[in-house]
């Protein structure tokens, strides 16, 4: 006789095969999707968290699919547990990767996915069916490049921003900082002091680096080292006294050429070197020859590509330990030129290098030629950096708030709008509230007939309703009955739920970023086709929280050697 | 030397830029800049006298760029680029206000002014060392807005006549030409080949807004056109403008008779059919600056400088093109 799941004993070890397997992933996943589910759309509805650190009991309001599904850490029924988190995982992957679209990304996830086990339970080939899956996304993928637009000016970029932030000031703020600084520039955003939204432009390239002698400022105001007009010695040797009479050999080379500052971009310097710079640093006969120590990154890779980017920049050379140079072999056409250095303490910019233009361009052709060929999300952010640092220029967005929490939440918006709004630049736009995937479902339909794969089209075809579906279900609206009008118009019309209207999509703002809508496409289908090929689960033993700390304290004292 | 209040006039050193007054064929004033001063012609270059020099004597002033305001003849204002700084006059080249740029001080190179300058009051300086700065509040003062522009070596800049609308402005480096739309606030290159850079001149159709032209004029690939706003151009095919362009003008009645005027090393060409056939126009070597307005019989007008120091008119013979430049065959 059958064991009844629900008289095994908690936390005990378990195999679950089909149909109960999928039936469990799909009602967890299925409860994951529609915690996030109210989030979709321009009207979205909360999420109220219980915080874990119990703080006054309040609980954390989120309207964001991503955060939301974050905090989902363990829902009750085992079974339905993993395919809660075979989704949350997905979804948390979307949020750090693209920083928007997780909702839709759910939603469609749980259309393809049910229908898909309706197939199976219907007796259908499952492997044919994710082939199709696959065909048919990728057909998708390739229609919503078709469709794309890119976006316009200031104005749009403002647009854009609205319907992910829901906040007109940061709207306005960052649609400006975007228009100036374009898909590359470089924008810090950084907690601000005052209750609002300050922006800054600065000037030139800069680094999280800085002086590494306070002795060296020259604005003792803003604590800053400015210098003018620099011959600049770039390298990843650490200076130390037996480097004096090298360096000093370069300061007279310096004031020969008839430069009026010497800097030195180094990991670190010795305070008999510092004592150096100090020194010539009033011995020109003006008593106006600058010097400035600052240091360069430490931590690789970032030293090595900080340095490249200032020797070509500036048209300097790096002179590098590693292939075992030192300061002796320096020449002055080894130095980099700019027109003005300055220092802080966490930073070091350069204005006006005096590199080759043409070095230089080809470096941020071939750096951006790069990004797109680079899967880690750290060296690809990390490239995007460079560029802009290389293009000029830099913002600073000094995010405010009444309270920390609420200058928390507000920098986390910031930085997820900042994130769109550059994949807006960088790959276009379409019209949004779900139209884009609405216009998709009549090209899957038309090829599905052709298709071998027909079912993976017509599952998909039906599923590129539900985000539509689901905006207006949010907005309180009933979509059945704006879903033909919508059929009708042209790829340039909308709904628009603040309204009740079919409203022209670009006059009205009612765009979505092209790589955001890919991206939740490509994560709903390849995890919706994972799930559908996963028959078996299987639990391990659940160990009691109380027992294994007592076993963790065991093995520390053994380790120690306390009996 | 210079020859005061002389019709034959000389300036040492070159002429970098010479002006028209928007309302030249009511008040025949006409401004020619070069390395020892800003020149005043109050008619029509028959006699010329210095608006302004050095301070000190035996220094030189060498003025690069010029611009006047488009309402001019109710404001009398012009600025003037020099290393270090832009000089204001509000009354015509009487009397000069300096902004002092701050150090290190870069040379401005070229001065462009909004057409609606009297109600926005922008102004942009182009410079040699520190790329673009601009200016909200008539020369005032003078913010660095180079976001975009990869070279801060500034040739030459030309601001759209529709930037009201467009916030359209050009700059050409010496390693391309840069576009900012949101009014000189950041910009991206245009795509100008590779082998065609530096560009040494610019113009900008008077239509524009619907006609979207520019002309970009090389050191060595000769002139190049785009009728998209600079998003494409293409080559002159003209042998004779293979060499370096040092500068275009449009004819001020271009929208009606489509004429354009270049000067090369050799040189001025004329052309009227928006830049199809070239014609010779004067045979004048190493003119560095141009400027065109009808005449009363509207023929159109050029007044040029030469890098060899002269100014004067290049005129148009009915029977027969040729130059009569009095000033230029000393």
């Amino acid at each position: 006789m059958k064991k009844n799941t629900s008289e095994i004993p908690k936390g005990s070890p378990r195999v679950v095969f089909q149909p109960q397997s999928g039936e469990a992933l799909r009602r967890g996943s299925s409860i994951l999707a529609a915690v996030v589910k109210p989030t979709l759309g321009p009207m979205p509805r909360l999420a109220a968290v219980q915080d874990i650190m119990m703080r006054n009991g309040v609980p954390e309001l989120l309207d964001d699919g991503g955060n939301i599904a974050r905090r989902v850490i363990e829902i009750g029924d085992r079974d339905a547990d993993v395919g809660a988190m075979l989704l949350r995982d997905a979804l948390c992957t979307m949020h750090d990767d693209v920083g928007d679209g997780t909702a839709c990304a759910a939603v469609l996830f749980e259309a393809v996915f049910s229908a898909g086990l309706r197939y199976a339970a219907a007796g259908g080939d499952v492997m044919g069916l994710r082939s199709g899956l696959d065909k048919g996304m990728r057909l998708i993928l390739s229609a919503l490049e078709d469709m794309a637009k890119p976006i316009g000016g200031e104005d749009d970029l403002v647009k854009m921003a609205r319907t992910i932030c829901h906040d007109d000031e940061m709207s306005e703020t960052l649609g400006e900082i975007f228009d100036v600084i374009g898909q590359y520039g470089h924008l810090d955003i950084v907690k601000g002091k005052r209750k609002i939204l300050e922006r800054e432009y600065v000037e030139g390239s800069y680094w999280e680096s800085g002086w590494l002698s306070s002795r060296m400022i020259t604005d003792s105001d803003k604590r800053v080292t400015n210098v003018y007009n620099a011959a600049v010695l770039l390298t990843n040797i650490s200076l130390t006294d037996q480097d004096i009479p090298r360096l000093a050999r370069l300061v007279e080379l310096a004031m020969k050429h008839g430069r009026d500052s010497l800097v030195v971009v180094t990991p670190g310097v010795s305070d008999s070197v510092v004592g150096l710079l100090l020194l010539n640093g009033k011995e020109k006969e003006d008593g106006k020859f600058g010097t400035l120590a600052a240091k360069v990154a430490e931590i690789q890779p970032r030293q090595t590509l900080d340095l490249e980017d200032m020797a070509i920049l500036t048209g300097g050379r790096v002179v590098n330990r590693d292939a075992g140079e030192s300061l002796a072999q320096v020449k002055w056409g080894d130095l980099g030129k700019a027109r003005r250095v300055w220092a802080s303490r966490h930073h070091l910019g350069l204005v006006g290098g005096e590199g080759d233009k043409h070095k230089l361009r080809d470096h941020i052709v071939s750096l951006r030629k790069s990004i797109s060929q680079i899967d880690d999300k750290y060296l690809r952010d990390l490239t995007i950096t460079r560029v802009g640092r290389l293009m000029g220029g830099a913002a600073i967005l000094r995010v405010g708030g009444d309270t920390d929490s609420e200058l928390e939440v507000r920098k986390d918006l910031a930085d997820r709008t900042a994130r769109v709004l550059r994949e807006s630049a960088h790959h276009g736009v379409v019209p949004g509230g779900g139209i884009a995937f609405l216009h998709c479902q009549r090209l899957l339909l038309e090829k599905a007939s052709s298709e071998g794969q027909g079912f993976g089209f017509r599952i998909l075809a039906d599923a590129m309703e539900a985000p539509f579906r689901a905006i207006l279900s949010n907005a309180g609206f009933d979509a059945s009955h704006y879903l033909m009008q919508v059929r009708r118009s042209d790829l340039k019309s909308a709904f628009d739920v603040r309204t009740g209207n079919i409203v022209n999509a670009e006059s009205s703002g009612i765009m979505d970023v092209v790589s955001v809508l890919q991206s939740a496409c490509r994560t709903a289908v390849t995890t919706a086709a994972l799930a559908l090929t996963t028959d078996v689960l299987v639990h391990r033993r659940q160990v009691d929280p109380v027992r294994q700390a007592h076993h963790d304290r065991q093995m520390h004292r053994a380790r120690r050697g306390v009996q | 030397m210079v020859d005061e209040d002389t019709a034959h006039m000389r300036i040492d050193g070159g002429v970098f830029a010479a002006v028209l007054s928007p309302d030249f064929r009511s008040d025949n004033t006409c401004f020619a800049a070069g390395a020892s001063g800003l020149f005043c012609s109050r008619d029509a270059g028959d006699t010329w006298k210095l608006a302004l020099d050095a301070t000190e004597p035996g220094e030189e002033l060498s003025v690069l760029a010029l611009a006047l305001s488009p309402d001019y003849e109710h404001d009398g204002v012009l600025f003037a680029g020099m290393h270090g700084g832009v000089l204001r006059s509000w009354d015509g080249g009487e009397s000069w206000a300096a902004k002092v740029l701050p150090p290190p001080m870069p040379t401005v190179s070229s001065i462009g002014i909004s057409p609606v300058f009297p109600k926005d009051s922008i102004l942009f300086a182009g410079t040699f060392e520190d790329g673009v700065l601009r200016s909200s509040d008539g020369g005032l003062n003078f913010t660095s807005w180079n976001f975009g522009l990869l070279d801060s070596r500034i040739l030459t800049l030309v601001v759209s006549p529709d930037f009201e609308v467009d916030d359209t402005v050009f700059v050409s480096s010496e390693s391309g030409i840069f576009r900012s739309k949101n009014g000189g606030r950041s910009w991206r290159e245009v795509d100008l080949p590779v082998s065609a850079v530096p560009a040494l001149s610019l113009a900008i159709s008077p239509g524009f807004a619907d006609d979207g032209l520019l002309f970009g004029g090389t050191e060595s690939s000769g002139l190049y056109k785009s009728s998209d706003a600079g998003e494409s151009w293409t080559s002159i095919m003209d042998e004779r403008l293979s060499g370096p362009i040092n500068c275009i003008a449009f004819s001020s009645g271009f929208l009606s008779d489509s004429s354009l005027f270049v000067a090369t090393t050799q040189q001025i060409y004329f052309s009227e059919d928006c830049g199809v056939k070239w014609y010779e126009w004067a045979q004048i070597p190493d003119v560095m600056a141009l400027s065109v307005s009808p005449s009363s019989e509207g023929h159109p007008q050029v007044l040029a400088g030469t890098a060899t120091g002269g100014v004067g008119w290049a005129l148009h013979d009915a029977v027969k093109l040729r130059a009569t430049i009095a000033a230029l065959s000393t």
